[in-house]
């Protein structure tokens, strides 16, 4: 009967009863299903939960409030990196590049927190207006902006002819052209251009000043165009973003979704940045393949940072702007589990941040100690991404977290 | 739970009969069999049973903007994750040329089209015909060929160019030629009197560094297409395919339906992938676009493709080993096979549940095969005995002259091309920010594309013509929920 099933069932063109049966027969066979298998479920989780309105609503205005702080600091910080960038560029020396260089490290961490407001299609990434392509994209293949070793004439900055101009709209225009890599613009073009390639196995890149003098290094003038540029890129974009939450557009848009959409929504910034994105392309890749260019900030080392900082924002929006209080009374087990969890990943990737090794040495040392020091995180990224989950899936919430 | 029977039972107003009938049919299942084929898992969510609204079976994930197609089928294992991820990563990003610092990632060209999967596959949709004459082609790129002296019939590689146009190429050695692609606007009406306006494309091919190009050349363009469930597809039983096949139209309704065989003189494999069904496999396809798109050598192509004449393509530097290692390829393999398909968005909309209707009525779904159940994929368990929803039959039909590229492929003729499957169809825009449809994407939106049809799909694209405008509109409204 099953075979005949099969062979009835819409995969087959010719047999156009086959259509009507195979209906008739799947939709008994699963009312059946679903009647069995509710008594048999009901000791534990008959029917989904639902969300409560009023503290789903209440939460909305706290997670707002801390999304608009975020994005506000991170907006300075990048003003005040724009800052710090045009006194290098105006007097390029050891010591203006230090202060942009510090001035990036600000920019970057406080960027990474709002990671967490990520990944669904809100102001940072939304499919057709979201700028975080151009504000983050990654990884980025060097050679596409300067020359790098053994290509001294490589990139954009050393081919007048065929880009005459380096401003704001010329890199607008380049950015994510031709290939996912070709990253011209954003926090790691701007990396990039202070450090430098990585080419040492225990430092971040080494780029002199001097590559920004004019007769020291060739198309200087076009480097310090370039940085200049892509930094007034960065906080354009950041100014997008931050005021469509500061004005009250997006707020209002998320508050008038149903409960459950709009808590699906927050809630799947949270799993995929930890899953996918921490755990999985940032340290899970660069692990793999052994690979010291195989890291988020490949040119300051500075990814360890990075990383605590991604989860401070995760933990900050469960904690601070008190997500765990919408499930706290119903699923009371599962909020103290991820609590925990989430902490614990907070304390591993702090001690982490004081490592005498860097990111890339880590990955690949010869020392077995430092692969189970990532596999842990790792590890315990995916289990708070796994908790979070399993307790969404009890108010039907769909977050696309790996089981 | 199974909610396809919406549409179903908005036609079918006795609930009752269909209970009982299907009552005594679900105690002949239980008798029958106590494995049923029917239900496979007791779960909460999506189970193995057929539900449209998940049309990647189980694996379905939830997510629509720019991510839409990037995700892993939900339900795989710790390793496969890791492979999954490592293989996004290979995907997405740049080759260079070799000898370089970068050991993993070297190799790209001599000739290629482009330095990364992710280039024309962006987020891992579909590529984007130019948007102006000059415009350079990215994640659109020519196939050509040329008729056999001998055997007209027989198509043969271009000489001192091959079987494709490659547009780039490492410092010393010349690119071929330059495609160019340019549109004259067609216009029609439907039946409400309301007009439209069509694009069609003729090629050329500027700069050829290599001698004229034969006068009889055949153009075949061929766009960068979207990679969720190419797993599924791979799974589903050849026999589930073939028993849509009617080579001959032997039931008479104009319809064929013809598999692509690709060994000698039509025999196994059988083709699914591509747009004319010219691979039979996810792990060749991966093999020849690296080999053909980016000269990337693989242990399935370990060599370069330098045309006869091209000598500095002949002369460049090569590496001792394949450019990509065979665990690369199949982490890449693997992470192409277990993209997950979207669940689909307004499933229970009145006006999709009309569209749906409308496409049936209209016979879209004689092509547009809606389900499949997949068999056994011996690696991804996420990928096997899975009911999905791919719409499509996987095989060759007879589309009709404005369509086609008379460039024959393996057995499908110049005017015939795979059915292309629909899922994932209306996330196209959110993915790629465009909405080109059609295998050169000169098709904007789902409109066009249907008004593209023609040859066995002549009489669906009539109805279409004549059909209300709010009918037309909600089939429209049905695909793009697909």
């Amino acid at each position: 009967m099953s075979t005949d099933l099969r062979q009835l069932g819409p995969g087959s063109r010719n047999a156009k009863v086959g259509w009507k049966l195979f209906y008739v027969l799947s939709f008994c066979v699963s009312t059946l299903m679903s009647v069995s298998a509710g008594a048999a479920e009901s000791k534990s989780a008959a029917k989904p939960k639902t969300l409560d309105a009023a503290e789903v609503a209440a939460f909305l205005d706290r997670y707002t409030d801390l999304v608009k702080k975020n994005y506000a600091d991170t907006l300075a910080a990048a003003k005040n990196l724009r800052d710090k960038i045009e006194g290098f560029v105006k007097a390029p020396s050891a010591e203006t590049q230090v202060a942009a260089k510090e001035a990036w490290k600000a920019a970057r961490l406080s960027y990474s927190k709002t990671e967490a407001y990520r990944f669904y299609g809100g102001p940072i990434d939304h499919a057709d207006t979201g700028p975080e392509g151009f504000i983050n994209a990654w990884p980025m293949d060097e050679s596409y902006v300067d020359s790098v070793k053994d290509l001294p004439k490589s990139g954009i900055i050393n081919d007048k002819q065929k880009f005459p101009k380096i401003d704001k709209e010329s890199l607008r225009s380049m950015n994510e052209k031709d290939g996912e890599t070709n990253i011209a613009t954003g926090y790691h073009a701007i990396e990039f251009l202070l450090w430098g390639q990585d080419l040492s196995a225990t430092g971040p890149g080494e780029r002199s000043y001097e590559d920004f003098v004019d007769g020291k290094k060739d198309n200087a003038d076009r480097r310090r165009q370039y940085l200049q540029a892509v930094t007034s890129l960065l906080v354009e974009d950041l100014e997008k973003v931050n005021s469509a939450w500061q004005d009250g557009s997006f707020p209002k848009e998320l508050k008038a979704m149903p409960p459950h959409d709009a808590i699906q929504k927050v809630m799947t910034g949270l799993t995929t940045l930890s899953f996918d994105e921490m755990a999985g392309e940032r340290m899970m890749v660069a692990l793999e393949k052994k690979d010291q260019e195989n890291e988020q900030d490949c040119f300051s080392d500075f990814s360890l940072n990075d990383l605590h900082a991604n989860q401070l924002g995760i933990l900050e929006v469960w904690q601070a702007a008190d997500l765990k209080k919408v499930f706290l009374k119903s699923e009371s087990k599962s909020v103290a589990k991820i609590s925990q969890e989430l902490s614990a990943s907070e304390k591993r990737l702090k001690s982490f941040t004081n490592f005498t090794k860097t990111f890339d040495q880590m990955v690949i040392s010869k020392d077995k100690k430092d692969r189970q020091t990532m596999e842990a995180v790792i590890k315990g990224l995916h289990s708070q991404a796994r908790s979070l989950g399993q307790m969404a899936k009890v108010y039907s919430l769909e977050l696309n977290v790996q089981e | 739970m199974f909610k396809s029977k919406q549409s179903f039972f908005s036609r079918r107003p006795s609930l009752v009969a269909i209970y009982l009938g299907g009552l005594v049919a679900f105690l002949l299942v239980s008798v029958a069999s106590t494995s049923s084929q029917v239900v496979a898992s007791t779960s909460s969510q999506p189970m193995s049973i057929a539900n449209a609204e998940y049309p990647g079976g189980q694996g379905t994930v939830t997510q629509v903007g720019g991510r839409a197609f990037s995700l892993p089928a939900l339900g795989i294992t710790d390793e496969q994750h890791k492979a999954f991820t490592v293989g996004n990563s290979i995907f997405r990003t740049n080759w260079v040329q070799a000898p370089a610092s970068v050991t993993t990632l070297q190799g790209l060209g001599p000739l290629f089209n482009t330095r990364s999967c992710g280039s024309c596959h962006q987020q891992d949709g579909r590529g984007s015909p130019p948007r102006s004459e000059r415009d350079e082609f990215v994640g659109l790129l020519l196939r050509i060929s040329v008729p056999d002296a001998k055997d007209p019939l027989r198509m043969i590689d271009v000489p001192g160019y091959g079987d494709q146009i490659q547009s780039q190429s490492i410092l010393g050695v010349p690119a071929e030629g330059t495609p160019r692609v340019s549109y004259k606007e067609i216009t029609g009406k439907f039946s409400d009197g309301e007009t439209f306006t069509l694009l069609s494309p003729t090629y050329t091919i500027e700069n050829l560094a290599y001698g004229d190009l034969p006068k009889n050349l055949r153009i075949s363009p061929r766009l960068a297409q979207q990679l969720v469930g190419l797993g599924l597809l791979d799974t589903i039983p050849e026999a589930a395919l073939l028993a849509n096949a009617d080579p001959e139209d032997r039931d008479s309704n104009g319809i064929s339906g013809r598999p692509n065989w690709l060994g000698p003189n039509g025999t196994a494999p059988l083709g699914r992938f591509g747009w004319k069904a010219n691979k039979p496999s996810v792990l060749e396809q991966d093999a020849a676009a690296l080999l053909g798109d980016m000269g990337i050598t693989t242990p399935l192509h370990k060599n370069q493709e330098c045309r006869e004449g091209q000598v500095a393509c002949q002369k460049a530097f090569s590496l001792k080993d394949t450019e990509m290692s065979m665990q690369d390829l199949l982490r890449l393999t693997a992470y192409m096979k277990l993209l997950g398909v979207p669940k689909r968005r307004g499933f229970l909309d009145p006006e999709v549940l009309q569209g749906e209707k409308v496409f049936h009525q209209i016979q879209c779904n004689q092509c547009h095969t809606p389900s499949f159940k997949t068999g056994v994929d011996p690696e991804f368990s996420v990928l096997s005995n899975q009911w999905i929803f791919p719409y499509t039959d996987l095989l060759l039909h007879d589309m009709g002259q404005g369509l086609a590229d008379d460039r024959p492929d393996h057995q499908a003729s110049g005017r015939e091309w795979r059915t292309a499957p629909l899922w994932g169809i209306g996330l196209v825009h959110d993915v790629s920010r465009h909405d080109r449809l059609l295998h050169d994407g000169r098709a904007r939106g789902v409109k066009e594309a249907i008004l593209w049809h023609d040859g066995e799909a002549k009489s669906a694209k009539e109805e279409f013509i004549k059909l209300p405008k709010k009918d037309r509109e909600a089939l429209i409204k049905f695909v793009n929920s697909l």
